[in-house]
């Protein structure tokens, strides 16, 4: 039987997501090759399963979903980078900014493998689909809208499960990779949200045209978006109101006990550790 | 590299890079030279390297230090002030820097008062370079938000929203600049930490009124200070209520 190439070794270790193999693999000097395979991963995956959420749509916005989501996930990497790389360090995961980087790209590069894995499905379930603008297209959006939202959720707890052991092994404590796991998870989603936002259509509502980005894609917020939508199902409370004040004088207080929990867990002390 | 299939086994002891940040803060010298990558490494890392060479005379620990907070803070200010564009780009800067630095000086007093208090037996030096390293890495914590804070700011318009992002990330990075002056206070030998946690707190108001004396540090005024002094609980409520008209207030689409 032939050897099996070194990319599709890492790939492999990639899905198993076998803690001391990925640690192992973060304390190795950085080349071109791992992180080939990781990039690969990404685009491979992401583009794949981008294709199938928009192909319903129309073909040309499965390319452009094919384009955007690969693009969705560096541009959050690329602008949390800098303050992963210090809250890691800060937290006790005890990686580089480098390592801190690789960490975030092999978690996001299971995710991609994930819902890449799932497109031939996804593109299946497209083609049996009822055409969009059509009653049976309006109720089979919907579905679509809940499936893919589960499967984003499956991947995305998963690779972070990943991620959290490979702190933990990395660290060598448990405590460290709970707590860098919730900040990086933070601030990842907080900016992925706003990011996806900007780069909005994914999904491709019928009624809007098909089109890469959407006139004015930086024009408001998703928070922002979120609240209106809130408001509008409640009834009458305006952006920028006393209530919206409250509402992020809430949200602060809770990230700020949040914070505290996280910082101040105490944690056992290594039986074996030493100065460097 | 490994040229392997699989990896090889992790050996049973964890590698220094691996090892857990300690609970308790070291006080020891700097393993490494003293660059400005291995400062930032050791702020993150081991602080207590950093309270080690500052106090030691010649080093060049706390010019590094009081460098990075200075360029750190610039850079967040800038990138705040892409919000509103025009005089902000220049003005956001110069407010944060000089309100951080005024509010680090009359706070100093009370700290070593308070340290004192707490039983900590440290000369005014000594004190001064725990500051310069609680400052160092709040300003470098906000440096990692500042590309958050474009983002935001190049895509929305609403004060409120700006605001209270900005002080999310103001919140966090005193936090974790706060817990280093508290672990090196008791590293130092401090007995207790009640005093210089009342100190936490006023420092924190002190910020916050900082924020509100030099505003607007979001959006635009006619002046460059503030024509009516205002506490800054009394600021938020009056923003609080949407009947008010917004102080200075020129939205992006307005400028357009």
């Amino acid at each position: 039987m032939p050897p099996e190439s070194r990319h599709l070794s890492r790939l492999r270790l990639l899905v198993r997501g076998e803690p001391v193999g990925l640690a192992e693999w973060l304390r190795q000097p950085l080349t071109r090759d791992s992180l080939l395979a990781l990039i690969v991963a990404i685009i491979g995956g992401c583009a794949l399963y981008g294709f199938g959420l928009g192909l319903w749509r129309a073909p040309l916005q499965g390319v452009f979903v094919a384009i955007k989501m690969p693009l969705l996930i560096f541009l959050t990497l690329l602008v949390n980078g800098l303050i992963n790389g210090m809250l890691g360090q800060l937290l006790g995961s005890g990686m580089s900014f480098r390592q801190t980087v690789v960490a975030c790209l092999m978690s996001f590069a299971i995710f991609s493998l994930i819902v890449g894995s799932f497109s031939p499905l996804i593109i299946a379930w497209v083609l049996d689909a009822p055409p969009p603008g059509t009653d049976e297209g309006s109720d089979w959006y919907r579905l679509f809208l809940l499936g893919n939202t589960a499967v984003i959720a499956f991947a995305g707890i998963v690779a972070n499960h990943k991620l959290l052991r490979l702190i933990q092994a990395f660290s060598g404590d448990t405590m460290a990779g709970w707590r860098t796991l919730i900040a990086w998870l933070a601030g990842n989603l907080f900016v992925g949200a706003q990011l996806s936002y900007i780069l909005r259509p994914f999904f491709g509502n019928p009624e809007l045209p098909v089109q890469f980005l959407r006139p004015n894609p930086l024009e408001g917020n998703f928070y922002e978006a979120v609240w209106s939508m809130t408001h509008a199902s409640l009834g009458g409370i305006d952006v920028g109101s006393g209530s919206f004040v409250v509402l992020m004088i809430l949200m602060l207080v809770i990230a700020c006990t949040v914070l505290w929990q996280i910082s101040f867990k105490p944690k056992p002390e290594p039986t074996h550790r030493h100065e460097p | 590299m490994n040229p392997e299939s699989t990896p090889p086994p992790v050996p049973q002891s964890p590698s220094p890079a691996s090892v857990a940040a300690p609970t308790v803060m070291k006080i020891e010298p700097m393993q490494v030279p003293v660059t400005f990558p291995n400062v930032i490494e050791a702020l993150l890392k081991h602080p207590g390297q950093l309270i080690h060479s500052s106090q030691q005379s010649g080093s060049g620990v706390p010019a590094r230090l009081a460098l990075g907070s200075l360029l750190c803070l610039t850079i967040f200010g800038l990138l705040l002030g892409t919000f509103s564009g025009g005089n902000q780009l220049w003005a956001a800067p110069l407010k944060i820097t000089v309100g951080m630095i005024v509010a680090v000086i009359i706070c100093f007093p009370s700290l070593y008062i308070f340290s004192a208090l707490d039983g900590l037996n440290a000369r005014v030096h000594q004190i001064a370079s725990i500051v310069l390293g609680m400052v160092a890495l709040t300003s470098l914590l906000l440096l990692g938000f500042a590309p958050v804070i474009w983002v935001f700011s190049s895509s929305t318009d609403s004060l409120g929203f700006m605001g209270f992002l900005v002080l999310g990330f103001w919140i966090i990075g005193l936090f974790f600049g706060t817990r280093l002056l508290t672990g090196a206070v008791s590293a130092l030998g401090s007995e207790t930490s009640g005093y210089l946690k009342i100190w936490v707190a006023i420092f924190t108001i002190v910020t916050l009124q900082m924020s509100t004396s030099l505003r607007p540090l979001i959006g635009t005024a006619d002046t460059f200070f503030p024509e009516k002094k205002k506490f800054f609980v009394q600021h938020w409520l009056y923003h609080l209520d949407a009947d008010n008209p917004p102080e200075g207030r020129v939205m992006k689409s307005e400028q357009k």
